[in-house]
């Protein structure tokens, strides 16, 4: 992927896809600022010197470039002694997302490691097979068919649990009561695995912030995670940050060997009269990588970047403001199509937004703190998950404020 | 340009007729072009599934396109996953009128896949779904290349404000409407105390309102304002003036409605009568809604629910919610609207109003339609012209029949929508109701435009243009004339 040389190029550069193979790295990905760097560094040194198993929470917004990141750490980890199962919940049915489903998947990931990687104990991998097959009501002979497709054990129940209310139905029956069987069974293969392969196993839960309800998420890790704790391998969780706003994190965030966020970057300061330079810059960076910067006028560069800063976002009005500008005939992309690709969105979310969205909005950007009354009140949630608000970090500590976006429209709201 | 435009190519052909988008259909184009062979999401917000078809048209002379009608998730996977799109260079999916979750579940959890898939998608759904994504489906949205919101000129809706009578009047069906005429007929000959032959003019006034015979409720009315005027009865006096002012309001003389209510609410203010003030501002409210001066109607529905309030009417309070509501409902804020309408119903089942009830449903019809849920206006919309029906009102069943028209028309059906839009032309007519044939001229017009007949379009909307003089359906017809010059003369 070339750095594009003209708005056609342009166009195709500017894509919200995470970041995932090595030429995509070289070509595209920015270094955070030096006053904000990437936690992967950190989490990579972490999981390499730690002496047992950590479990960690990774935080970040919507669209922050937290799988990016994560690609990183799996490219990072030193393959020689680590084994790396990086694992998406999307693999499961997530609007019908459980925490039983999600042990079996994960039983059956380092299964399918084992399988690769060593030769398992008959009596283990007995065991661990008439266990999976008893909980999903499987027959010998389904097991048999499959695999003559060619399709592996753990494919073929991984594709049932995901396509079959059925067979989610069986295993959340079944493991009601032997959750902690299949807990030890899990932790069995994982220590078979390491001490054959002498590698250490990390799984890399991502996209557990796609849950899509709220309440999901937060059944997922507030009643379960004594549970999340209990397997001997590292694990990573994604963690939805909306859910660090419900009073009930505090208690649940010491279970986990660390928490580590990747922040969002304020393009301005806390009272909004100063714009971050550097963060700034990391954005601008993020252009320059993709598109020569002689496609684009520099205030209209900057106009993008103080009006979205965030990531996908700011990809996307770039895109928009890409396509306009070519339609219009033009060389450079100038502020007139960055102002439209803005207002188009502004508009959308204003019409999406509903009045108590509105109040609480116009809250947080008085006070740039977004708390929920009680947790029955999940407005403030809401807004976060939407990314119609937003939590920062800078030297002023963390902070709230509406997306940046949405700033010309407060008066309006007021008045309303 | 590098490529074809459709702007460029229309050369008096079908598009031209057809298609009010132009720019954005051109814009699309380029990047399907720009993307071909490659991943990239366009979603495209179109209501009316008729406008749809035709964009989809043009773009399928341009591009091989596979369109695919989405309705389970299960099925979009297996498109995807399945990779033969029979050599299509594009794919367009159609997301049906409801945004189920298991389709924006699986929008948000496979929105990979239309990436991997290595074709550009072009994806169409209503507003409704739409709002669906960007609230439930937030990964999915962020994933989009581009979207767009197409648009057609919006056709004439029969959005009916509620106008407070200066005396509360209800019935049940149109039977008990005409025996309340005969007695009160009855009586006016009987009866010799002016002050009592006032009311029953004013209420003779008030029946032929409601059966639409405009001109014996002026006729009575003003009677009846002659005989308080002997009486030096300054509270009948507003009573009379009010519903002078309605009926003027109706006949679409808005001059002399606002004269009549300016009377009525300075006779009011004197008399500190406030339920006689709350009724005026509201009324006003309308003329200026129905003129196009939203941000002045707001101010006096809001000042007359103010009022409403405090006097505890629950009536006054319902009446001004639906009116606030249809404000919004016209500037698009449909979820502000519906919270009103929705209030307003809710109020109005203790009461029990059924003429304010058709009222209600009808205009809660319009927002789902614009919404582009057609079938849920449809079911809106029937239940309030079974209501209207029952009730004998005129006004009300052609209001109905013009946005059942509304409906038949976004789903291409000509001539349904003509018949409706006739049926509604007629009775508009008859009762005399100047902007309401206006607009329903507009909407027989867009047929035309429609089927690409530009002379008779040409023709209903100059007719349409002369009545609506003054009001906000003269902007939307000479948007309209505007384009057909523009074309006649490219």
């Amino acid at each position: 992927m070339p750095k594009a040389r003209n708005l056609i190029e342009a166009y195709n550069n500017f894509v919200v896809e995470p970041l995932k193979t090595e030429e995509e790295f070289k070509d595209f990905y920015v270094e955070r600022p030096k006053n904000a760097p990437s936690p992967i560094e950190e989490l990579r040194d972490r999981i390499e010197y730690a002496e047992s198993a950590k479990k960690y929470l990774f935080l970040g917004f919507r669209g922050c470039g937290k799988s990016t990141e994560l690609n990183r750490l799996f490219k990072l980890l030193d393959k020689d002694r680590f084994l790396i199962v990086s694992y998406s919940i999307r693999e499961l049915d997530v609007s019908d997302f459980d925490f039983r489903d999600f042990f079996g998947s994960m039983a059956l990931k380092i299964y399918d490691i084992a399988e690769k990687e060593i030769k398992l104990e008959k009596d283990i991998k007995e065991d661990f097979l008439d266990f999976m097959m008893h909980i999903t009501k499987v027959s010998e002979e389904d097991v048999t068919k499959y695999r003559e497709m060619g399709i592996s054990f753990s494919n073929f129940i991984l594709l049932k649990l995901g396509r079959e209310a059925k067979t989610r139905e069986y295993i959340r029956k079944e493991l009601e009561m032997k959750i902690s069987d299949l807990i030890q069974k899990l932790n069995w293969l994982t220590m078979e695995v390491e001490t054959k392969s002498s590698k250490r196993i990390v799984v890399i839960v991502d996209d557990l912030d796609k849950l899509t309800r709220v309440g999901q998420a937060e059944d997922f890790f507030y009643k379960n995670y004594g549970l999340l704790i209990q397997p001997t391998c590292f694990v990573i969780y994604t963690f939805p940050i909306p859910l660090t706003f419900n009073p009930y994190y505090e208690n649940v965030r010491p279970a986990f060997n660390d928490d580590i966020i990747l922040p969002q970057l304020p393009v301005k300061s806390k009272d909004g009269k100063r714009l971050n330079v550097r963060n700034i810059n990391f954005y601008k960076e993020i252009v320059e990588k993709r598109m020569d910067l002689d496609l684009i006028e520099e205030n209209a560069l900057e106009e993008a970047i103080v009006s979205t800063g965030k990531t996908s976002e700011f990809i996307s009005i770039m895109r928009d403001a890409t396509i306009k500008a070519y339609r219009n005939g033009r060389e450079k992309i100038t502020k007139e199509e960055v102002g439209k690709a803005l207002e188009k969105l502004r508009r959308t979310y204003d019409r999406t937004l509903t009045e108590a969205h509105k109040k609480r909005l116009l809250e947080i950007y008085d006070t740039k703190e977004a708390r929920d009354d009680d947790t029955s009140d999940s407005t403030s949630r809401d807004l976060l998950f939407s990314l119609t608000a937003v939590e920062y970090e800078d030297e002023e500590g963390r902070w709230c404020d509406i997306n940046p976006l949405l700033k010309p429209l407060v008066e309006k709201w007021k008045k309303a | 340009m590098r490529y074809k435009s459709v702007i460029e190519t229309i050369s008096g052909e079908m598009e031209e007729s057809v298609i009010d988008d132009l720019e954005e259909i051109d814009t699309i184009i380029a990047e399907l072009e720009i993307s071909k062979g490659k991943g990239n999401l366009i979603l495209c917000v179109v209501n009316s599934p008729a406008y749809r078809d035709r964009i989809i048209q043009t773009l399928r002379r341009r591009f091989l396109s596979k369109v695919i009608l989405a309705e389970k998730g299960e099925q979009i996977i297996r498109n995807l996953k399945s990779r033969d799109f029979g050599g299509a260079d594009i794919l367009i999916w159609v997301m049906p009128e409801e945004p189920t979750e298991d389709l924006i579940n699986t929008l948000n959890n496979f929105r990979e896949l239309f990436y991997e898939a290595k074709i550009p998608h072009l994806m169409y759904y209503n507003q409704a779904f739409s709002e669906s994504v960007i609230r439930k489906a937030p990964d999915f949205w962020r994933y989009r290349g581009n979207y767009y919101e197409l648009r057609e000129a919006e056709r004439g809706i029969a959005f009916e404000a509620i106008e407070t009578l200066a005396t509360p009047f209800s019935y049940q069906d149109k039977d008990e409407l005409l025996r309340r005429k005969r007695i009160n007929e009855y009586l006016l000959e009987k009866v010799r105390d002016k002050e009592e032959k006032t009311k029953i003019l004013g209420e003779l006034g008030t029946i032929f309102y409601y059966l639409g015979d405009l001109e014996k409720a002026l006729e009575y009315f003003r009677k009846a304002l002659k005989l308080n005027e002997e009486l030096g009865s300054k509270e009948g006096m507003a009573a009379n003036f009010v519903n002078i002012g309605i009926v003027y309001r109706i006949k679409g003389e808005l001059d002399n409605a606002l004269e009549y209510y300016g009377k009525a609410l300075k006779l009011n203010e004197e008399l500190e009568r406030k339920e006689g003030i709350a009724a005026d501002l509201g009324n006003i409210g309308i003329v200026y809604q129905i003129k196009g001066e939203l941000a002045n109607a707001l101010e006096y529905y809001g000042k007359a629910l103010k009022l409403a309030e405090v006097l505890g009417s629950k009536e006054g309070i319902a009446n001004q919610l639906v009116n606030i509501g249809i404000v919004y409902g016209i500037k698009e804020e449909l979820d502000k609207a519906l919270e009103y309408f929705r209030k307003a119903l809710k109020l109005n089942e203790d009461l029990g109003i059924k003429e304010v009830l058709a009222n209600q449903l009808g205009n809660i019809g319009n927002v789902y339609r614009i919404k582009g849920e057609l079938d849920k206006a449809l079911e809106y919309y029937e239940k309030a012209l079974e209501l209207d029906e029952e009730l004998g009102r005129k006004e009300g069943i052609a209001s109905v029949f013009v946005n059942i028209g509304n409906v038949n028309l976004d789903k291409g059906e000509h001539e349904k929508a003509l018949g409706y839009y006739e049926k509604a032309l007629r009775i508009f007519k008859d009762v005399g109701m100047r902007i309401e044939i206006a607009l329903t001229l507009m909407n027989i017009g867009d047929v035309f435009t429609q089927k690409g007949d530009k002379e008779q379009a040409l023709d209903y909307y100059q007719k349409a243009e002369s009545l609506a003089v003054g009001t906000s359906v003269c902007d939307d017809l000479s948007k309209r004339l505007n384009r057909l010059k523009e074309e006649h003369n490219a």
